[in-house]
């Protein structure tokens, strides 16, 4: 279980007037309880995963049901960029005027040209390197970029 | 003026030139490769564009990025610094092309005094003394012999297209000859993929001074006086001083006008350096000229109180040097100790001296990383006295000051060098290293005791 999931199951574990909630859950055991003066966490214990086990095993609640969200939040550390292998001018579509190679939402293979690279007038083709959904364009269409530089996001 | 400046370099030097921009009014782009991420130059500088991988290759020697960056930011000019593109006539070249100011000389005098032969030629038509030595290039063995009973043993053989030491060879009598030829022959085309030959009489104990130039393109020129750099170790300065004991004023003299008159016959403008060697009979002879800032002008600088990167963008802005050479005069002595990390880490704390006298040039910064990729000298550290001895108290006080924290470095060496009895006496050779250097390192593991040993 990642530390961010475990940080939002406590909030709302504080916000709720549940007191007590133990919680096993791929591989990880929590239990959260409510003492006198407030939230005391116990230590988090991995458990191996028992083969088979998915979802929920086990949600044990002193006096109010707390519903829990089954389905993961999709998290920031599925978002990956994709950065300028060299200097230049950066360009959305293959010539002023025609549509841009790839707009937010769209699927890119790998191989898929995204954008142009214009480093002294010649032309570089921006390639992506895995398969994805494009989630930002984050480069101007003509402006200069760096080395490194992100020039869009994808999932 | 330029209004705004693209810098193709990095470390100390980029911060040196930046300072004097800032100075000056001049706006600043700097580029970066991604293992300078965190560095001085990229606070200082008003942009920074990072450029490319750590690989000098790919960032700092990438020609067609370098300007690309230079005309989307409207840079008036570029200033190379040392090293890297600053004495590379083709990057010249393209900056004129693209009407980008490149701070230095033209393409063509660059390309002139880069042939080491073409430019011995060039000295020799102008009466300034070369080491005797072949005319031409020299194409075969039996050439060779013929020449060096002419110019005398012992004899170096040395690559045209050569530089760093290599494609040298020494020969001290006939029979080592034939084998030198061969081999230093080989060496240059595996080196550099030429190798055509020229013969030089080998100078022995060999003083390496050089000397300061400024021109501008209005047929001014001006000697600033020399620089003494005998003190290296596998060609690479450890440590320079002015004036240099080796000369007396008329040497001085003598040797700043044969500057001028080289400088003026290469078409030269900007900041340049004549070297010379001169020998125990004082005699004095033109090995190369370097058509670029050097690593040691801070030397110069104390002595004259000319500061060199503000004429070098001036003379570039189609201005007229406002120096004259009578009204020039040599201050005092001074001195330049290079530090050098002895390997790459995290500099966890610096402590720079200061004091009346003292100079620092550094990039260095407290957590500043010091990687593998680039030269290794993260600071120098310049001393001026009204007398050499002073300066030499002073540089010795400067660097007991000195404390770099999380890598080692040469300081220590340098410090006890500087009480070594040759180089108090200040007439030491370019065998210094050689012949003391193992001793100094004795001295560093097991200390030195009051007789100096």
């Amino acid at each position: 279980m990642e530390l961010k999931e475990i940080y939002g199951l406590w909030d709302r574990f504080e916000s709720s007037s549940a007191t007590k909630l133990e919680l096993d859950y791929q591989g990880t055991h929590l239990k959260l309880e409510k003492g006198n003066d407030g939230v005391v966490m116990q230590p988090v214990v991995s458990t191996p995963v028992a083969a088979g086990a998915n979802g929920c095993e086990a949600l044990s609640v002193k006096e109010n049901t707390v519903a829990t969200d089954q389905k993961r939040d999709v998290s920031e550390a599925e978002i990956k960029e994709l950065k300028a292998p060299l200097v230049g001018i950066f360009y959305r579509a293959a010539a002023p005027g025609e549509k841009p190679y790839v707009e937010a939402g769209q699927k890119i293979a790998k191989g898929d040209i995204i954008g142009i690279i214009e480093a002294m007038k010649v032309m570089n083709e921006i390639t992506a390197k895995e398969d994805g959904i494009v989630e930002e364009i984050l480069a101007e269409d003509a402006a200069l970029v760096e080395y490194n530089q992100t020039l869009l996001t994808f999932r | 003026m330029f209004k705004r400046i693209l810098i193709a370099n990095r470390g100390e030097i980029a911060v040196r030139i930046i300072r004097c921009c800032r100075e000056m009014g001049i706006e600043t782009v700097v580029v970066y490769s991604t293992a300078d991420e965190k560095s001085l130059p990229i606070m200082f500088a008003n942009e920074a564009v990072c450029i490319g991988p750590a690989k000098a290759a790919e960032s700092y020697l990438n020609q067609d990025a370098l300007i690309q960056i230079a005309l989307q930011y409207e840079c008036g000019a570029i200033h190379p610094g040392y090293g890297f593109l600053s004495e590379n006539a083709a990057f010249a070249r393209k900056c004129e092309e693209n009407n980008l100011v490149f701070i230095g000389p033209k393409p063509e005098v660059i390309e002139k005094m880069g042939d080491k032969q073409s430019a011995r030629k060039l000295m020799m038509e102008n009466d300034v003394p070369v080491v005797p030595g072949s005319e031409d290039l020299i194409r075969t063995e039996e050439e060779a012999e013929e020449l060096a009973e002419k110019i005398g043993y012992p004899v170096l053989l040395k690559a045209s297209a050569g530089g760093g030491g290599k494609g040298m060879r020494r020969a001290y009598s006939k029979e080592e000859l034939k084998k030198a030829f061969r081999t230093a022959k080989a060496e240059a085309l595996a080196a550099f993929g030429n190798d055509d030959m020229y013969m030089e009489k080998l100078i022995v104990n060999p003083h390496h001074i050089e000397m300061q130039i400024l021109a501008d393109d209005f047929g001014n020129v001006i000697f600033l006086g020399e620089r003494d750099c005998s003190i290296q170790r596998n060609n690479q300065k450890l440590l320079e001083e002015s004036p240099s004991k080796i000369l007396d004023d008329d040497m001085r003299e003598e040797m700043g006008a044969v500057a001028v008159r080289a400088a003026r016959a290469a078409g030269y403008s900007s900041a340049g350096t004549i070297e010379f060697v001169v020998d125990d009979q004082k005699h004095f002879y033109f090995i190369e000229m370097n058509t670029r800032i050097q690593v040691e002008h801070p030397v110069t600088e104390m002595i004259t109180g000319v500061d060199l990167i503000k004429e070098q963008i001036r003379v570039a802005a189609k201005m007229k040097l406002n120096l004259e050479q009578e009204s020039l005069t040599f201050d005092g002595h001074a001195i330049e100790c290079r530090i050098n990390a002895q390997s790459p880490g995290v500099v966890k704390s610096i402590h720079f001296p200061a004091g009346f006298g003292v100079r620092i040039e550094s990039h260095l910064f407290d957590g500043y990383e010091v990687s593998p990729f680039y030269d290794s000298m993260i600071a120098k550290i310049i001393v001026k006295g009204a007398t050499r001895m002073e300066a030499i108290r002073r540089l010795r006080r400067a660097l007991e000051e000195l404390i770099i924290d999380g890598v080692k470095t040469n300081a220590e060496f340098m410090h006890l060098l500087t009480y070594h009895p040759e180089f108090i006496k200040g007439t030491y050779h370019t065998g210094f290293w050689d012949s003391y250097h193992e001793q100094i390192n004795t001295w560093l593991e097991e200390g030195m005791n009051s007789n100096g040993h």
